[in-house]
């Protein structure tokens, strides 16, 4: 838009949609820093005594190891799927691929919840107790579409003559899975993970209906605290949860490129 | 290219690789919905467990009690008005990162992806501070004698409604980004060569060409407010019991109709299957081929 007045009207649109993106955000780290119960906007002064009160109380950061190790072990088996799946739908040509590809993607498509739902009639019915596990596999289901997304992406931009290259130097395909492709697709690798490790450690819905009494992730027990409490330590918690998540993500602007990832380039 | 090459790369090996993934999809996610469509046939008897009988009265109760078509309404009809507002805030910002030409984009993305990436509950926190009776929205409303006394946001239809918006204006703005960035500047250029005033070529061509994005984003956004399920329960109150996953989440978890659930559950199913379904053929007659699941960002 060359016009000024067109563009000032675009500028401005722009800056009240931010503004009104970061707005809970900015509210959330001010009351963080709130000296008293009061939640009010901005705080009478300033104290650390809710982040000093949140590691005090072992039901967050017990929530908080929980999430991690549920979200390693997802990212990793996930990341597993995700670069054998690539390898036969990008390489191979076979009959019913598209119906396979639909198939990874379902968890993408389907509700949620209705996620949710399934696995744990399943899981009840299986007699299947071990919480850890339920909830381990079912963030690796939700996770899987995201390591194939991105993994299969880098894939396609690889041309097949490195693989052929090395199986004409006589490599077998282990040393040219290890040594030629995983140094290619490495960049897919760590976005995958890294996309995966976020979609399963922030995933609220899936984890409503598979955890168990000592297996409650870190946003369900914020969930099911503010049911009863309302008080600036969910501040802190969401204090440090924000500030790891915009870490994070300019790590890996910095790293990966996240026009890549999120294929707006 | 020798044999063992041409053995190893285009044979049969890709059913090795398949073998593992596919084998824990079907066990864990494709198996479990079998059950639960299966199970949708049967009768739940309070007390007594899964009644064994083929049976449509789960779909039958659905379809004929008013309150629970109530709730599908309700459930399809905000999905059309979130969609609809997220739109009118994501369009100018997806255009905006589309084609300006800027030295910070990659600040602009982080600006735009670190919302998308907190976690629902932080922000749904944060806006039950703003909107909750003592919150800032309600004393800046009544300062300025908009409103004479505080108005419960929270818990109501209102409040659902902007922080599904909020939720979902970063996942449509990252959805129409890409689409808004194929359209070709020198189409801009020749309407402006040919004398299209600003208003006129983004009436012609700008908005005409974005609109496989705009579906495609739309149906996306949509589907996930239909099948929304922490926003409603978090802070619908009343309004919230009326979304169906929540209805389904009742059913399941409070008064343990599993049968009953698993109906809801493949309706709601079905609904955004058809919704995905028919949007992605609009899409393809457009002859404009964008795939969902290509679009799909989250």
């Amino acid at each position: 838009m060359k016009s000024s007045s067109g563009r000032s009207l675009l500028v401005a649109s722009n800056v009240i949609v931010y503004a009104f993106l970061f707005l809970p955000l900015i509210i959330v780290v001010g009351i963080s820093f709130s000296p008293s119960y009061q939640m009010g906007f901005p705080p009478a002064g300033l104290s650390l005594r809710w982040f000093k009160y949140i590691f005090d109380r072992t039901e967050f950061t017990d929530a908080f190891y929980v999430s991690v190790i549920v979200a390693l072990f997802a990212a990793f088996f996930a990341l597993i799927m995700g670069v054998l799946c690539s390898l036969a739908l990008v390489r191979y040509k076979f009959r019913g691929k598209t119906i396979v590809e639909n198939i990874f993607m379902m968890p993408i498509i389907l509700p949620t919840v209705v996620t949710g739902v399934a696995m744990l009639q399943f899981f009840s019915i299986m007699g299947f107790y071990n919480f850890w596990i339920r909830l381990i596999l079912g963030h690796i289901i939700i996770t899987i579409p995201y390591t194939i997304r991105s993994i299969s992406a880098n894939l396609y931009g690889l041309s097949m003559s490195y693989e052929e290259a090395s199986l004409v130097m006589g490599a077998n395909y282990m040393q040219t899975f290890k040594n030629v492709l995983m140094p290619l697709i490495k960049p897919g690798i760590i976005a995958g993970a890294l996309l995966a490790f976020i979609i399963s450690f922030d995933n609220v819905t899936v984890s409503l209906f598979l955890i168990g009494a000592k297996t409650v992730t870190l946003p369900v027990r914020i969930m099911l605290y503010l049911d009863w409490q309302f008080d600036p330590s969910v501040a802190a918690i969401s204090t440090i949860l924000i500030s790891l998540t915009v870490v994070g993500i300019i790590i890996a602007e910095r790293i990966v490129g996240l026009a890549n990832i999120m294929k707006v380039e | 290219m020798n044999a063992r090459i041409r053995s190893l790369l285009f044979k049969r090996t890709y059913l090795l690789f398949l073998a593992p993934p596919l084998l824990v999809v079907t066990i864990f996610l494709i198996f479990p919905l079998c059950i639960l469509l299966q199970y949708s046939f049967r009768l739940s008897v309070p007390g007594q467990g899964m009644k064994m009988v083929f049976t449509l009265s789960n779909y039958m109760r659905f379809f004929t009690d008013a309150y629970y078509l109530n709730g599908l309404w309700i459930t399809l009809g905000t999905g059309f008005v979130v969609v609809v507002i997220t739109l009118l805030f994501a369009y100018p910002v997806a255009y905006f990162y589309a084609k300006t030409r800027l030295k910070h984009r990659g600040f602009l993305l982080v600006m735009l992806l670190s919302p998308f990436y907190t976690n629902i509950i932080i922000k749904i926190f944060g806006w039950m501070v703003l909107l909750g009776r003592q919150g800032i929205v309600n004393k800046l409303l009544v300062s300025f004698q908009l409103l004479d006394r505080p108005f419960e946001f929270l818990y109501s239809y209102i409040g659902v409604i902007i922080i599904m918006v909020y939720i979902h204006i970063p996942m449509m703005t990252l959805l129409l980004i890409g689409s808004i960035q194929n359209i070709r500047d020198s189409l801009i250029e020749s309407a402006r060569i040919c004398g299209s005033r600003n208003f006129g070529v983004f009436r012609d061509i700008i908005l005409p060409l974005s609109i496989p994005g705009i579906l495609s984003g739309s149906i996306i956004v949509y589907t996930s407010v239909i099948a929304a399920f922490i926003i409603p329960l978090m802070v619908g109150g009343d309004w919230g019991k009326k979304f169906i996953s929540v209805m389904m989440y009742t059913h399941m978890n409070v008064t343990q109709n599993w049968s009953f659930a698993s109906a809801i559950a493949v309706i709601l199913i079905i609904t955004s299957l058809t919704m995905i379904v028919t949007s992605s053929k609009i899409i393809k007659s457009m002859k404009l081929g964008v795939l969902i699941s290509e679009k799909f960002v989250r």
